[in-house]
Order: C-alpha cells, then sequence, then structure tokens
C-alpha cells in the first residue's frame, strides 16, 4: 500500500536512537499521502521507558497530523514491556 | 578566524622591521622586541598568539629565550614559537626544536615559506581556541550536572519520607541505578489506620525523574491521610501527572490500599510487573497483574482508575511488588535476574523470605551495578479484629476539653453520589468545623460505614450476603460499580452535630437513604452479639461496639450513630494542685 509507510527502531530501542527514528518519523508525518505509520519492532531486542516515551510523542504527533500509529512484530522483551505498560489500550497492535 | 598577536624577536633591528612590515600586511599585529630579556618582560605582560625569535642575539640567546617562554606558557596556555636562524644544517635544525620550538625557519627568510609557516599555525591556534571553548563548555556542564544531581537527590529525600517507609508492616528495599533514582516508594497509613502504599517507577532518572514525582508524591500523601479511596486517588495522580509533565514522560505505578478492619485489599496497577499476594507458607494466593495504563498518557475521559478488591483470608498475608529493574538486573554476563528465578524465591516462608531474595540478588549482581533501579516492597496485611484497641480505646479515653457546637446538614442526589467520594471530604468538612480531634478516627469509620449501608444496600439493593458466596466478593463489586454507574434517583440525607453540657459530649451522625430500608427489628430481636456472622456485610457488630448508642428508625433506612465522652474536669486538669 502506498499510503503506509514503516518504521525500523534500532536493536536497542532507547533514547540514544531516538533521534534517527525521529529523523524518519518527521518524514513520514511531513508526507501528505501517508495515512498509516507502522512502527515494525522485528528487529527490536530491547526496549525502555524512554522509547514509550517516544511511541507516546509519535502518536501525539500523528493524531495532530490525522494519521495513526500501528506497531508490528512484537516479540520478547519488547512485547512484555508493552503489554505491562497496557499500550493496546492506544495503540493497534498487529 | 581572528589576526594573530605576533611577538617578533630579534636584536637585528632591520630584520624586525621588515617582519613587522610583512606581517601586518597579512593582516596580523605585530610586536617586536630587541632581545630575550625585553621579549620575557613583553611576554609576561601582553597575550600573543605566535612567537619568532632569532637563534644568534647578544646576552640571552634564542634557545635560551624559548626555554623561559615555554615555562611562562606553562601557566598561560601553549602559544606556537618559530625560531629562524642563520645556519641551516641539520644539527642546528634539532638543537632548535629540541630546545621547545615548534618549528624552523632559516635565514635569510623566504617570505612565501614564512607566510606559509603562519598560516599553519594560525590555523592550530583555531584549533586550540576551539578546544579551550569546548573544554570550558565541558566544565560548565559538568558543574551543571553536579548541581541537578545534588537538587535531585534531595528532592528524592524528601519525597521518600522514611518516617512513613518506618512502618513495623513494611519490608523494602530501593536501590538507584545512579546517583538519583526514578524509583520512588511511597507509604502512607489513613486516620482510620487504613495502609497505602505505592510504588513508582518514572520515565528516566535524575532531575526530570524527581520533577515529575514531587506533585505525585503530595497529592498521594495527601489524600491518604484523608482517607480517600483508592480509585479517587489514582483518578487525581493521573490528572497531575498530565498537568505538570510533556506526553512522553509517564509514571508506571503500583498502589495498594489494605484496610485491617475488613481485610480487604485494594490494587491498582498500571504499568508494573505483576505484584503477588503471598501466605506465611509463601504460597502465591493472587497475582495483580498489570491491567491500566502508566498514570499520564491519556486524560481523565479515558483513564481506568477501577481497581481489583480483594477479600484476604483469615490467615496473615502478605502483598510483594517490585519494579521491573528487579526482573531485568543483569549478571556480568548479561543475564537477565528473570521473572521466574523471582516467582520461585518468593515461594517460601515469610521469615526467610526477602532474606533469601536479597543474598540470590547480591550473588547475581556481584561487583556490577543493576543497570535500572531496583525497588521491592512487601506489605504484611494482618487482620485487625473488630473489638480492637481502636474501638475500645478511643472510647475510654480521656475527654479533651469541651467542643465546639456545630450542625452540619447535607442532602445528596444521586449525581453527587456517584461522583464523590463522600468519607473525606465531609471529614474534612466537619474538622473545618471544629470536629473534636481525637475522635476524628473513629468518626471517619462510622461515616464511612453508614454511608456504605446507605448506598449500597439502600439505594443499589445489594445484599451483604453475596459477599460469603464463592468469588462473592469480587462479584459483589462489580455489581456495585455497574448499579452505580446506572444510579439516576435516590437520595441520601446527612446531618452531622457535635454539642457539649457540662459533663458530657455528644457527637451524632444521622444517616437517611431513600431506599427501601430493612427489618430492624429482626436485628434488635436476634440481638447483634449473639449472631454477628449473619449481619457481618452491613458493619453494623463494628458500629454497635464503637458507637456509644445506635438506632434505627422509620423502615430501618434512617440510622443514627451517636459518640458520647466526658467533658474535661476543669478542677482535674489543673496539674499540681
Amino acid at each position: 500500500m502506498t499510503n503506509t509507510v514503516s518504521l525500523h527502531p534500532a536493536t536497542r530501542f532507547d533514547f540514544n536512537s531516538f533521534r534517527d527514528f525521529r529523523r524518519d518519523y518527521e518524514v513520514a508525518l511531513a508526507s501528505p499521502t501517508v495515512r498509516v505509520l507502522i512502527v515494525d519492532m522485528k528487529n527490536v531486542q530491547y526496549i525502555d521507558s524512554a522509547a514509550l516515551g517516544i511511541l507516546l510523542l509519535l502518536r501525539d504527533h500523528a493524531v495532530s497530523a490525522n494519521k495513526t500509529v500501528e506497531i508490528h512484530n512484537l516479540h520478547g522483551i519488547a512485547k512484555d514491556v508493552l503489554e505491562i505498560a497496557n499500550f493496546q489500550k492506544i495503540f493497534t497492535i498487529r | 578566524m581572528r589576526p594573530l598577536r605576533i611577538l617578533a624577536v630579534d636584536d637585528d633591528a632591520l630584520i624586525g622591521i621588515i617582519i613587522n612590515t610583512f606581517t601586518r600586511q597579512l593582516g596580523h599585529t605585530c610586536q617586536l622586541s630587541a632581545s630575550g630579556e625585553e621579549a620575557l618582560d613583553l611576554y609576561a605582560q601582553q597575550d600573543f598568539d605566535l612567537v619568532l625569535i632569532d637563534r644568534m642575539m647578544p646576552g640571552m640567546d634564542g634557545l635560551e629565550t624559548t626555554q623561559r617562554v615555554r615555562a611562562l606558557q606553562e601557566q598561560r596556555g601553549w602559544r606556537p614559537i618559530i625560531m629562524l636562524s642563520g645556519a641551516s644544517d641539520v644539527d642546528e635544525q634539532v638543537l632548535a626544536l629540541n630546545s621547545g620550538c615548534d618549528d624552523f625557519l632559516a635565514k635569510p627568510i623566504n617570505f612565501n615559506i614564512l607566510e606559509a609557516k603562519i598560516n599553519s599555525f594560525w590555523r592550530i591556534a583555531d584549533m586550540q581556541q576551539q578546544i579551550a571553548r569546548n573544554h570550558e563548555e565541558l566544565v560548565r556542564y559538568a558543574n551543571l550536572e553536579a548541581e541537578e544531581k545534588r537538587i535531585s537527590s534531595f528532592l528524592m529525600e524528601r519525597l521518600v519520607r522514611r518516617d512513613m517507609l518506618d512502618n513495623p508492616n513494611i519490608e523494602h528495599y530501593l536501590q538507584p541505578a545512579q546517583v538519583v533514582s526514578g524509583d520512588l516508594l511511597m507509604v502512607s497509613t489513613s486516620r482510620t489506620d487504613d495502609l497505602y502504599v505505592m510504588l513508582a517507577d518514572a520515565t528516566g532518572h535524575g532531575l526530570p525523574a524527581a520533577l515529575s514525582l514531587i506533585p505525585l508524591s503530595q497529592t498521594f500523601y495527601a489524600m491518604t491521610a484523608k482517607g480517600f479511596q483508592l480509585s479517587s486517588i489514582m483518578h487525581e495522580l493521573n490528572q497531575q501527572h498530565r498537568a505538570h509533565s510533556p506526553s512522553d514522560r509517564f509514571v508506571a505505578a503500583i498502589a495498594a490500599c489494605y484496610r485491617p478492619m475488613d481485610n480487604t485489599l485494594e490494587v491498582w496497577n498500571g504499568g508494573i510487573p505483576k505484584a503477588f499476594l503471598l501466605n506465611n507458607d509463601g504460597e502465591i494466593l493472587w497475582r495483580f497483574r498489570s491491567a491500566n495504563l502508566p498514570l499520564g498518557i491519556v486524560d481523565h475521559k479515558l483513564f481506568d482508575s477501577s481497581v481489583e478488591v480483594f477479600k484476604l483470608p483469615d490467615e496473615p498475608t502478605q502483598l510483594f511488588m517490585y519494579s521491573d529493574g528487579l526482573i531485568e538486573a543483569e549478571d556480568v554476563h548479561g543475564t537477565a535476574f528473570g521473572k521466574d528465578r523471582l516467582e520461585q524465591l518468593l515461594q517460601q516462608p515469610l521469615n526467610s523470605r526477602l532474606a533469601t531474595l536479597q543474598a540470590c540478588l547480591s550473588a547475581h549482581l556481584g561487583q556490577h551495578a543493576a543497570h535500572d533501579d531496583v525497588s521491592y516492597l512487601q506489605l504484611l496485611c494482618k487482620e485487625q479484629s473488630n473489638s480492637s484497641s481502636f474501638g475500645q480505646g478511643t472510647v475510654i479515653d480521656k475527654g479533651s476539653g469541651n467542643t465546639e457546637n456545630w450542625n452540619l446538614q447535607l442532602r445528596l442526589s444521586a449525581q453527587q453520589l456517584k461522583r464523590l467520594d463522600l468519607e473525606p471530604l465531609i471529614t474534612h468538612f466537619c474538622q473545618t468545623l471544629g470536629l473534636e480531634e481525637s475522635r476524628q478516627g473513629v468518626f471517619g469509620l462510622i461515616l464511612r460505614e453508614l454511608l456504605s449501608n446507605a448506598m449500597d444496600h439502600g439505594l443499589l439493593g445489594l445484599t451483604s450476603s453475596l459477599k460469603h458466596e464463592a468469588n462473592g466478593f469480587e462479584r459483589y463489586f462489580q455489581l456495585r460499580n455497574e448499579r452505580l454507574m446506572a444510579l439516576e434517583n435516590g437520595e441520601i440525607q446527612l446531618e452531622i452535630n457535635q454539642s457539649s453540657d457540662a459533663h458530657t459530649n455528644h457527637l451524632s451522625i444521622s444517616v437517611c437513604d431513600s431506599g427501601p430500608g430493612f427489618d430492624f427489628a429482626k436485628l434488635e430481636q436476634a440481638g447483634l452479639q449473639n449472631d454477628p456472622d449473619r449481619y457481618h456485610g452491613r458493619g453494623l457488630l463494628l458500629l454497635s461496639k464503637i458507637c456509644s448508642h445506635l438506632e434505627f428508625r422509620g423502615n430501618g433506612n434512617h440510622v443514627i450513630a451517636e459518640l458520647h465522652w466526658p467533658s474535661e474536669d476543669v478542677a482535674g486538669a489543673t496539674h499540681g494542685t
């Protein structure tokens, strides 16, 4: 589909990977054709609370740009962390 | 790049003039000196960026001048020195470089080479300045950070309230990852001896984490002391956090309220790993999993503040809660402590449980510091029998002077009853009016029992016998929530009166609900003492023991509870006569 964009956070998804991730999502947010941003967690081996904060920021920006965020391919520790934080209540997780 | 300030040292005045003219044409400034001694005086007084020194001079020669300028530079910072010399052989160049100068230029001076060398050192000088500026900046940041750490340590220390954590029913451990932790443990006791605990894990560490925890801890201590419902507290904490922190900063938290009077435990968990309810033998009786989003993520419309209510068994139990730093703590090989190992360790008798956990954690970590904060807390739940010192003591104890007289009447309709957490609100109002301090605890308890009877049985039509069925307690609270949500009609009238005469102080609480009432005559016939179990759910046994007088009117939908206690004997109070 042309109106979705996949974002690929670093293997270690934490505050240090914020800049690269933000650069990618800002491009996607600026695009008028993009409707859905997919955060592909396939490669993520570690995630911390700062990264959860980054996802929340992304969600805020997406909502104000009238786009939605989906989280795909969750597994391992990242899956546990997002489940404990109950992020399925505010994100579409596939 | 700014122009260079050049110092040229040569006893030959002509060469000095030529260098001066040439360097000024390049846009730099130049100061001349005819001898090594004079050059040292100048260098001590002014700042230069580059020094040109003639090798052969009467008196102090170029080699010695170089060494002395270098000595001055030890305090003032390195600047390049170029030596000019008539002798151009290799030995002479080596000697010059060994004496400490940075470059060598043969005489007669080739001005193209001199210009190239000046430009080369110009770039180096610029880099040097940049490095010096960066260094200064780094020192400034390091100082700032040290200051921030000091302030956040101070803040966290204040937030923790160690006096509250030192509770005989609490065991805890908190190991911050850095100097300052993002984990906060809080304990508080209400006037009615309900015990509240909370473990909060803020995003990040240091000052940002400490700052985001300030409003939360203030709200927690204030509301728990007044005996607010746990769900009201969580609702307010979520609002507080949203009001004070940006959207990517949230706080994972678990909070619990243990009510020893009814031996119930309420738990709210948003973003903290499962907490365990254990008995003395180490059997896991229940897991309180995270059912909610952490604090500060969604607004009050989406925030779910409903709590899990758990009726505890008759045996003593313990609630164990911990932050994810404990199971994520890595040993030297990068292996996490793990939730399976924790769960296994917890399943042992109370008296050895935490000591074993601590020993295993220390062995696991070794010299290796944990990556994240490690904290845990164990709350000991021991039921207080209804005829405890609480009820007795407050009736027997000495009066505290003549009380103020006041009367409060309230009529609350369904809308307020759905929305408000009444007991702390009304208690606070009565305190302001002049509720006798020594009666505040027992007052809150009576008020809560009467209000919950009026609500649950009067307006919502719940039967307390439900609580005695298997899983009845959970079912009861579920039903209560559903009916409260749907409540549209009904009201509760409340009248509270405090007065005193010469010998006795009186406090009466009258609660009248618009429900159908109940057959209190039968209750009075049976006698409270003889059949306590039958009316357990209504808390009437407790009330009848605490109150000086308990009376039902109308259809049983109107109840009046009275407390009497002696006024202070004025003569007896006069000390030492």
